[in-house]
Order: structure tokens, then sequence, then C-alpha cells
């Protein structure tokens, strides 16, 4: 079967399972429609490995040919047409390449486990589905096949849309709870911060088509197509960034991320945590011809992941939302991401992107496990030695947790380690800023286990006791907890296969653009150091949290001032309140005022023209055969007065 | 003595046969719902099962025959030495093809009615077997429209496309709306019907052949020859325009329209769906025909004074159309205008005159947005009259107050509904947008920028009433309880709002790709020159064209 048949497919059978609950979700099937978005994606993840599987088989010399091809569908969209065919066609096309492939495997995956796990969560303790619950799997079908179009994309126009439709996905999911009023916020709110990102995307995606006249990938990343952009890449790349910027939540558009908790958890494991939010990070990479060639958005890209990395992982240690840390987590993940990409090892990015996908989904679904056995709490403060009630999520909890700390040969450590020991190629600034917010994310996570899984037995109110979830979630979590434990084995930087194959797509390593450029240290002591911080920060927080409490609140107390800052996540979303929220709501309200009472008379006093003119049209159309027959013959003699006049 | 008469009759061969096997497919039909009434008795379920086998058969032999038609040598089927009577190209397969479709879908539409039990259906019901008989034949009818260039074809087509219709409109004989409708509709039939057999005999007078492509030729050359007098020109101009009449009663544009709003409103709503597109899609696609054979050849200069008249027409039935929906209150009649509007706008095409460089086989980008709008148009007006067909089956009133608050009463309706509205609008991301854009877009490349900012003008009025509907539907709740429509039908307006949003944004270019296809098999028809010089004709075309006649 041609690749291009298997991405048909990828693509149609979450969309079918998707139209499907919707069309047989409102009658009598509701309690099943988890069964159509199951078989959906099983399927398209079954193909989704023969796809890799195929990619994989392309021999190595025909690999710079073959991946570089656009699979083109059908014919899209064409500005001109017959002889004005001037303008260029906007395809339907694919690009089907290891990082296609990786991508694909990894948002399969995940979302299988996810949906599987959905089935359970999204029920009461009766197994009875809940509010919604057909409306639910149909928007994380839609959610999936829009994913898969956004990594399918052969073009510009068409990653847009799929960029589009995930952030459609999220807004619909984050307020999925939608009577609660800080759900419906916290889904406005992301919606509009991404899309200030999306019309930097927007605009770049423009100025591309302006400079090449094109907007496909094969020919825009083609020698002839870089040649066109020459003086323009630093535009371009900044603001292709800002998109990535939005959609990935870094400074300074990462306020909606945090708020996006507010949807069900499943939804912030596989849309806030490892699919949707890493779309940013797979653009960047894609275009990782055009961001090579410009250092200022290469120096850009690495600053703004390596500060966001820190900014949020200092966060992450003062949050008691369970969730919300996570989420500031997984903030601080996609800055070392992005960190990544700008010290030009995007293959390492990558490699985290698809690590991380499955140990912070993991931790998100075992977040999920808490909460619903805590009767929807998940204030840390309210519970703790949940490890006793709850094994299977503590036991995954903690290979998630150990996986993100970093520890020593779970599949955090191995794509960390590899971003950081090239930083340290590059920068030595940004890899100690790296290091640094290694320490303190084995910190914050281990802060959340300690608290929560281990010491003295403590529960919310209303809650009589912690019970273990269904097998509809245990099995996905415990599916997930050998992908969060062994991801790394496959793309080990020795031997490894998968970074080899994405480094045949992924454009600029950093031994083509600085050859014998000195590395600090070796791969093996960076790695020793990684493993190191890691324990230390893990060790630490055993030490702060289990045995001497104390020292937490005696340290918040001594650094009252910078506690309260980062506690109050640096008070930015007062900032943004103040300075950009509220003056723009005056600004709205003024406009509604202008146009309510100007615009609606202007508007009035105009259409009163076509209103007569309708009025007395009507007055021709008496209802008498002879009225008509006489317009009729008066029509006729103009236009023959009309035609002799003009012959 | 024999073989002289003999000879003199046109024997068609096996092949001819074959070629023109979708109008075989409507003629069977016809004859198989006569056959099923007298063998099994008057039962207006068989026939209209009947019909929609028919179609969608017919509709599948379109689908086959397109390619072998792109191939074979089909094209013109004529008497020994006459002009061709019929025509088998892909342009009219693709037109008999849609009309086969809609044929469907409005006896769906029927069916529905009839198991509503609507009182209009009850007539339809006990006189089943004639009711499909005349739909079925004006479809023949309009089938033929689409085949032919031959002017004597031409004035049968359109009759025989016609007369069913009147029957159709006055089916219901003891509602005196309905046969007043059908009078006024024969009326004007019958007026258009005189001043295109004038002109039609006018243009056999001044040059001695049927044939719609000769005369183009001759008409060319004599209008741009210096030494023709201005009394001759105008004489070929007034001819043209009878012939014109004719069509532009089909299609309802002004001064013919007279009858639409009317007979829109008097006739039950499947027989004014069926009239509100499939009459318009067959006038028009006669339209194009004509006007590549006449029009085409003066493409000296973009100025020219019938595209002129041309243009003209299409502004004011357009702006027409548009102002008079304004004060409407039934939908019905509403959307009688709104098709006035949009022959308006189709009727704009029509004054593209598209210089292509000699030897290229680019296509007339009028001709292909003309089909894109067609088939959008088809689509958004199927949508418009279902949604209104089972809000008054289930309202018992067809007036915008009766939409008041169906957003919640039927959601599904109300969305289907609000999307062919906005696409009849024309504003993105539905069908009704990419069809005006690509419109628009040769109607700019043609300079006729007036043209252009006519219809934008017109396409903002035309949201101030659509929009009506619309605000009934979802800002005007007046408390009436929800209600329940039938499941098919349901299927059916869903089905086309579905349609309207995929032509929308997800295939529009394959859409217009196509449509520049068939196109292309349009144009130029001016290499075409005469039918009686197969070989050489065949050399200049990419399709081979002959006349088959008997040895």
């Amino acid at each position: 079967m041609p690749s291009q048949t298997y991405a048909i497919w990828i693509l149609l059978a979450p969309l079918l399972a998707a139209v499907l609950i919707g069309a047989v979700g409102l009658r009598g099937l509701r309690d099943k429609s988890h069964w159509l978005a199951i078989g959906g994606v099983a399927a398209a993840l079954v193909l989704a490995l023969m796809l890799f599987g195929q990619i994989r088989a392309v021999p190595e010399e025909a690999r710079a040919d073959i991946f570089t091809r656009s699979h083109k569908i059908y014919e899209w969209f064409r500005p001109g047409f017959g002889g004005l065919a001037s303008l260029k066609w906007f395809d339907f096309e694919f690009r089907i390449d290891p990082l296609t492939g990786v991508m694909l495997v990894t948002v399969l995956s995940v979302s299988l486990m996810v949906v599987i796990y959905s089935s359970g969560y999204m029920r009461d303790h009766h197994g009875h589905p809940e509010r919604g619950y057909e409306r639910f799997f149909a928007f994380l079908a839609l959610f999936i096949f829009s994913m898969c179009l956004l990594v399918l994309a052969g073009n510009f126009v068409l990653l847009y849309v799929g960029w589009e439709l995930v952030g459609l996905c999220s807004y619909l999911l984050i307020g999925f709870y939608y009577p609660k009023p800080s759900a419906a916020a916290a889904a406005k709110k992301a919606f509009i911060v991404t899309r200030i990102g999306d019309f930097g995307f927007a605009m770049g995606i423009f100025l591309i088509f302006w400079r090449c006249g094109d907007v496909s990938f094969a020919y825009v990343f083609s020698q002839a197509g870089l040649a066109k952009l020459v003086g323009w890449e630093t535009p371009v790349a900044l603001l292709l960034f800002c998109g990535a910027v939005g959609k990935s939540a870094q400074l300074p558009l990462h306020t909606w991320l945090p708020d996006a908790m507010e949807g069900p958890s499943p939804v912030s494991a596989l849309i806030h945590a490892a699919t949707m939010v890493t779309a940013g990070v797979y653009m960047v990479a894609r275009c990782g011809a055009i961001f090579t060639e410009s250092p200022t958005a290469m120096a850009t890209v690495a600053s703004v992941g390596a500060i966001t990395a820190f900014f949020a992982a200092t966060i992450a240690i003062t949050q008691f939302d369970m969730k919300r840390a996570l989420a500031y987590s997984t903030i601080s993940q996609l800055g070392y991401m992005f960190l990544g990409l700008g010290v030009h090892a995007a293959d390492a990015a990558v490699f985290h992107l698809f690590t991380h996908a499955f140990f912070k989904s993991l931790l998100f679904l075992a977040a999920g496990s808490v909460m619903h056995a805590m009767g929807g709490c998940i204030d840390i403060r309210r519970f703790g030695g949940l490890a006793k009630g709850m094994k299977v999520t503590a036991f995954v909890f903690w290979v998630g947790g150990l996986a993100l700390a970093g520890f020593p040969f779970l599949s955090g450590f191995w794509s960390k380690d590899e971003i950081l020991h090239a930083a340290l190629g590059v920068s030595l600034p940004l890899a100690i800023v790296g290091y640094v917010t290694a320490l303190l994310t084995a910190f914050y996570t281990f802060r959340l286990i300690f608290i929560a899984f281990h010491g003295p037995l403590k529960l919310p109110q209303g809650v009589e006791h912690a019970h273990e979830s269904v097998p509809a979630m245990t099995i996905p979590m415990l599916l997930l907890s050998i992908g969060a434990a062994g991801a790394g084995y496959i793309g080990l930087q020795h031997g490894g296969k998968l970074n080899e194959l994405l480094r045949t797509v992924l454009v600029g390593r950093l031994e083509e653009h600085a050859p014998g450029m000195a590395h600090v240290m070796s791969p093996e002591a960076a790695m020793a150091m990684s493993g190191v911080l890691s324990a230390i920060g893990i060790l630490s927080a055993w030490y702060i949290y289990r045995r001497k409490p104390m020292i937490a609140m005696a340290a918040a107390f001594a650094m009252r001032g910078p506690y309260e800052l980062i506690k109050n996540k640096y008070y930015i979303d007062e900032l943004y309140d103040a300075v950009i929220v509220r003056p723009l709501h005056d600004l709205g309200k003024f406009c509604y005022g202008f146009d309510r009472y100007f615009i609606n008379a202007l508007l009035w006093i105009i259409t009163a023209i076509p209103r007569a003119a309708g009025f007395m049209l009507r007055s021709l159309q008496q209802g008498a055969i002879q009225g008509y027959a006489m317009g009729m013959v008066i029509g006729l003699l103009v236009i023959v007065v009309a035609v002799l006049s003009a012959t | 003595m024999l073989l002289a008469i003999a000879n003199s009759f046109w024997m068609p061969d096996l092949d001819a046969v074959v070629a023109i096997g979708p109008l075989w497919g409507l003629a069977g039909t016809i004859v198989a719902i006569v056959l099923a009434a007298l063998v099994l008795g008057r039962s207006a379920a068989v026939s209209s099962v009947i019909t929609i086998i028919g179609a969608t058969l017919t509709a599948w032999i379109c689908f086959t025959h397109a390619p072998r038609v792109a191939q074979s040598a089909w094209a013109g089927l004529a008497p020994a030495g006459g002009s061709p009577m019929l025509l088998v190209d892909n342009f009219a397969i693709l037109f008999i093809l849609l009309i086969c479709l809609f044929l469907a879908c409005v006896t769906g539409l029927w069916m529905i009615g009839a198991s509503t039990n609507a009182r209009e259906s009850a007539a339809h019901l006990r006189n089943g077997p004639e009711f499909f008989v005349l739909l079925v034949g004006s479809a023949f009818g309009m089938a033929l429209m689409v085949s032919t260039t031959n002017l004597l074809m031409i004035i049968l087509a359109i009759e025989m496309a016609s007369l069913p219709s009147y029957a159709i409109v006055g089916f219901q004989k003891r509602n005196r709306i309905a046969a007043e409708a059908s009078l006024k509709y024969v009326l004007f039939g019958a007026v258009t019907s005189a001043l295109m057999a004038y002109g039609i005999s006018l243009l056999y007078g001044f040059y001695g052949t049927l044939d719609v492509n000769e005369i183009g030729r001759l008409v060319s050359t004599e209008l741009a020859a210096t030494d023709t007098p201005a009394a001759a020109k105008a004489l070929i101009s007034v001819a043209l325009f009878g012939l014109m009449a004719g069509i532009g009663f089909k299609i309802s544009a002004v001064p013919f329209h007279f009858w639409c709003p009317d007979v829109f409103e008097g006739a039950s709503i499947e027989v004014t769906t069926w009239l509100s597109v499939a009459s318009k899609a067959a006038g028009l696609g006669l339209l194009l025909r004509i006007i590549a054979a006449v029009l085409q050849p003066l493409a000296e200069t973009f100025d020219n004074p019938l595209s002129t008249t041309v243009a003209m027409f299409a502004a004011v039935t357009c702006t027409v159309g548009n102002l008079a929906a304004f004060p409407q209150t039934s939908v019905k009649r509403l959307l009688a205008y709104s098709s006035i509007a949009h022959a308006g706008y189709m009727l704009m095409a029509g004054a593209i005159i598209w210089q292509a460089k000699p030897g290229s086989d680019v296509a007339n980008p009028a001709f292909a947005a003309l089909i894109v709008y067609i088939i959008v148009y088809l689509f958004m007006n199927l949508g418009a009259f279902g949604c209104t067909a089972l809000v008054y089956w289930a309202t018992g009133s067809e007036k915008i107050e009766a939409f008041r608050g169906l957003g919640r009463r039927s959601p599904l309706i109300a969305a289907a509904m609000t999307v062919c509205l906005f696409s009849l609008v024309g504003l993105p991301p539905f069908g009704g947008f990419i069809a005006k854009f690509y419109l628009l877009m040769a109607l700019f490349k043609s300079n006729l920028v007036w043209l252009v900012a006519v219809a934008l003008l017109n396409s903002i009025f035309s949201l101030y009433f659509y929009s009506r509907i619309a605000y009934a539907m979802y800002f005007a709740d007046d408390g009436k309880p929800a209600f329940s429509v039938p499941a098919f039908g349901r299927a059916l307006v869903i089905a086309a709002a579905i349609v309207i949003l995929l032509t929308g944004i997800p295939i529009a270019g394959g859409l217009i790709g196509r449509a520049n296809q068939f196109a292309s098999h349009l144009y130029p028809i001016a290499a075409r020159t005469t039918f009686a010089e197969p070989q050489a004709a065949a050399a200049k075309d990419p399709i081979p064209l002959a006349a088959r006649s008997a040895p």
C-alpha cells in the first residue's frame, strides 16, 4: 500500500469515529460511544505503526529523495484558474518522513491509552457515564484527527488548518464542563492567548507565500525556496516562532496552560501535556531549514526555551494544585525542547518530545486517578499517604516521576541529557540554566509524590477511603508506565535507530554548523552529572517533605517576598490583566456603544434605500397578469432600444 | 426509389444508440412508470420508487459514460448532411447528471411530504403516476436542452421541459392559487416561446441554417465586417435577443421573471424546489452553449455590445431579485426572489468574453465558474427549500414567523438552514462563497469591474433578508413547542448542508479543476467550425468530433 493511503486512513479513522459518535451518540448508544473512539484510534495506531515501518525500511541512499517528497492527495485550492493560473495551487498534500512517523506514533499511542482511560474516568462511582459523555469522545476523536492532520500536513496552509483545529478542540475540551464559570473562562483564555501567537504564525506564512510564491514544504525547504527567503529568514523564523510560543505555552504566552487544567484530566494528559502543546516544537523542528539559517532566531528559541524552563520550574515548586504543578512542569519541559531546538539539537528535542509524551501523560492520568478517588479534590494539602490505598496509581506516579526527574536509565534521563549535552556545546549559561532546572524538576516532582502518596493517610472531607481506580483506568496507566520507563532506549544516542532516522530529515546538527566546536564535557560526564543532579533533587525533596517538613515552611517564611512572588506566578496574570485585558475591555465597551448608537443609526439610514426600493418593486408584482405583460413589454423595449443604440 | 426514401431518414447505428444512453435512461423511466401503473395499478409509492431508481440509474449511466465520451468520437447525431440534432459531450453529461441527482432528491422530498400527509400531497397521492410522468418528462426536456445546438431542437427541448412543468405547477386542481400560478406560467411561457420562435425564424431566414455554431460563425463575420449596414447588425441583435427570451424565461431573468414569485408560491413545495434549480440549470446550460457559439467568436475586443447587454441584463436581474426580496414575509416567496437574484449572478458569467490564445485549450473561466456555481446552487437551494418544506409540513406555515425559535425547536434543521442561507449570501466558509469567488474572479479578470461591484453590493443587500430568517430562528423565540421531522427529511437537508460545507473549503480546488475540464470540452467551439468536416475538426480538437450519419 502506498504511504499516502496509510496517511489517508490514519486521518479518516478518527474522523469517522468522531462523526459517528456525533451521529449515534444522541440515540441510545451514548453509553457505548467510547467503543467507536477506541476502535478508530486503535485502527489509526496500527496503520501509523505500519507506516512507520515503511518509513524505516526506506534505504539510506533513497532517504533524501523520498523524505522530501510531497504526497499530493488532491488539488485543494487555486487562487487563479483557466488562463489565469499565474498563482500556485495549494494542494491537499502530505509530508511523510521520520518526523511525521514519530509524531504519529507518539500521538496515537498516547491517544489510545487516554481514550481507554477516559472510558473509565468519565463515569461516576456507579459506572454511569457523565453528562456529555458522547460529546467528550466525539471531541477527543476530532482532536486526534486534527493532530494527525497537523503532523501529516505537507504545506503551511494545511499545517495551519490542523493547528487551528487542534486549538478549537482544545477550547471545546477545556470548556467541557462549561456550566462552571472557571472552565468557560479558562477555555476562552486558552483560545485567545494562543490566537495571539497564531497571528504571528499566520503572518509568517504570508511572508513565506509572498517571498516564495508557494507554501509547500517540498518547495519552501528546497534550495530554490530557501534562496528566495534569503535576507528574510530572521523575520520569517521569528514570526513562525510566535505561533510556537503561543501553542507550546512559552514565555510570555504561557498563562493559558495552567488554567487549561480546568478540563477533564484525560484532556490535560493528552492535549495539554503529550500532544497539542508539542505542536510548536514539531513546527519549529519541521521548519529547521529556515531557523538554522538565522542565528538570531536560533538564539531566541534557545533563550526563550531555557528561561521558560527555569521560570516554570520555580513556579511548580510552590503550587499545591497537583495538576497545576504538573502543568508548570509541562511548560518547563517544553522549554527544554525549545532549548534543544535552539542549540541545533532538533533530534534531541523531538526525542524529548517523544519520551515526555509518555511520562507526562502518565503523570496526568495518575493525577486524574487521584482526583477521581478524592471526589474531585486535587489540592495536595488536603490529602496524603495515598500509596496505601492506591498502589497502582502510586506506582505509576513513581515511574512517571522518576522519568520526569531524569533519574538514570528511565526515558526522561536519556532525552534530557542529550539536550543538555548539546547546550553545553553552544552556550555555557544556557546549559547551566538547564542543569539547575533539572535539579528543580527532580525536586518539585518528588515534592508532589512525598506529600500526596507518603506519610500518614489524610483524606479530604467527604471521602471515606482512598480506593484504587477501575481497570479501564489502571491498565492504560500501566501500559504508559512501560513507555515512560523504556521509551528512551529506542532513541539512545549511541546505536539508537530513532535519532539516526530523525537526523535524516531534521536539518542543522551542530556538527554541521560549527564543526570543531569543542564540548566542555564528554557525553559520559554530562550524563553522570544529570544523573547526580536528579538524585540530589529527589533526596532533598525526601529530606524536606518526609523528614523535616518544618524546613519547607521555615524557608517559605524566611523568603516571604520571593516565595509570594513565585507562588503567585510572578504576578504575570495580574500584569496582563492590568496592562492588556482591562484596557481592551474598556475599548470593547466603547466600540459597543459606538456600534450600537452610531453605526446602527447609520445602517438604518443606509438600508432605508434598498428597503424603499424593495417596497416599490413589490408594488410592481400585483399578481395581475396584465401588469406583468406590461412590465415584460416595457423591459423588452428597453433592451431593444439599448441594443439598437449600442450597435 | 425505396432506397432514396430510406436514405432520406436518419437511421441511427448502434454506436449512436449507445451514445445517448442517459437520455434512454430518462425515457425508460417514463415508460416504466406508465407500465407499472398499468400492470401493478395506480400507486404513488411505486411511481416514486421507480422515479428514484430511474434517476439514480441514469446518473450512474452518466458516470460510466463520461470517460467513454471523452475518448470516443461521439459528438453529433444528425441526419445526413444536416446539423447535429443531439450533442453527446461531457458538458451535456455533467448537466444530465446534475438534473438526475436533483430529480432523485426532489422525489425524496415528495416522499417525505406524502408521508407527513399534508393537504396538497393527498392530491399527488391520488394521481401519483401522472405526477411522476410529468416530472420525469420535464427532466427529459431539460436533458435535451443541454444536449443540443440545433435551433429546432432548442424549441422542442424548451417546450418539452416547459409543458410538463405547467401541469405539475397546477397539479392540485382544486387549489385556486395553484391553478392561477399554472395559468400565469402558461401565459408567460407562451409569450416567450413566441418571441423565441420569432428570433429563431429570423436567424434561419438570414442564414439558412439551424446550427447554432454555424450561425455563430456567420454572425461574427457579419458583425465584424465594416461594410455591414447598421440596420442589419441591429436586426441580428434583435433576433439573438428573441432567442435569449426563451432562455430568459426558463432562468427567470428580468424582465421575464414576473411569473416566478407567483408560480413558486402557488406550486407545492417539491415542484417549487424542482423549478428553482433544475429549470435554471438547464436554461443556463443551454445559454452557455449559445454564448460559446455566438458571443465567443465575437471576442475581438473586450468591449462588445452584446456582452455589455448581457451584463446589464444580469446586473438588473440580480438587483431586482435582491431588492424585491427585502419586504417578503413568506419564505417561499423570498426564496423565489432569491432564485431570480442568483439567476442574475449566474447570468453575469454570460457576459464574460474570453480571448483564448489561438491553439490553446484553455477554457473560458466563466464556464468553469458557472459550472461550480450551478453545482453549489443546486445544493444550497435543495437545502433551503427542504428546510422550508419540513417546517411547513410541521407547522403548516411558510411565513418567516414559522421559523421563530427553530434553533431550539429543531436544532439540526435550523443549523442546516443557516448553512444554506449564509451560503446563498456567499459568506465563507460555505460553498456559495467559493462559487461567487470564482465567478467574481473571472469577471474581474475580464475587466468587468463594474459588474463585480454590482455583485458585491447585491451580496450585501442579500445578507439582510437572508439573515432575517436566521434571526428569526435563533433570536426571536416565541416559545412554541419543539417538533420532530421525518428522519429521511433531516438526512436530506443535513446532507445538503454537508455538501455545502465540503465545497466551501475542503474540496473547492478539486471542484473548479473538474469544472475547468468540462468547460474545456465545451470550448473553443469556434475551432469546431462545422460538423461537415469531421476529419479536419478532429485534428484540431482534443475530442474528435464527427457527424454520424447513415451510409
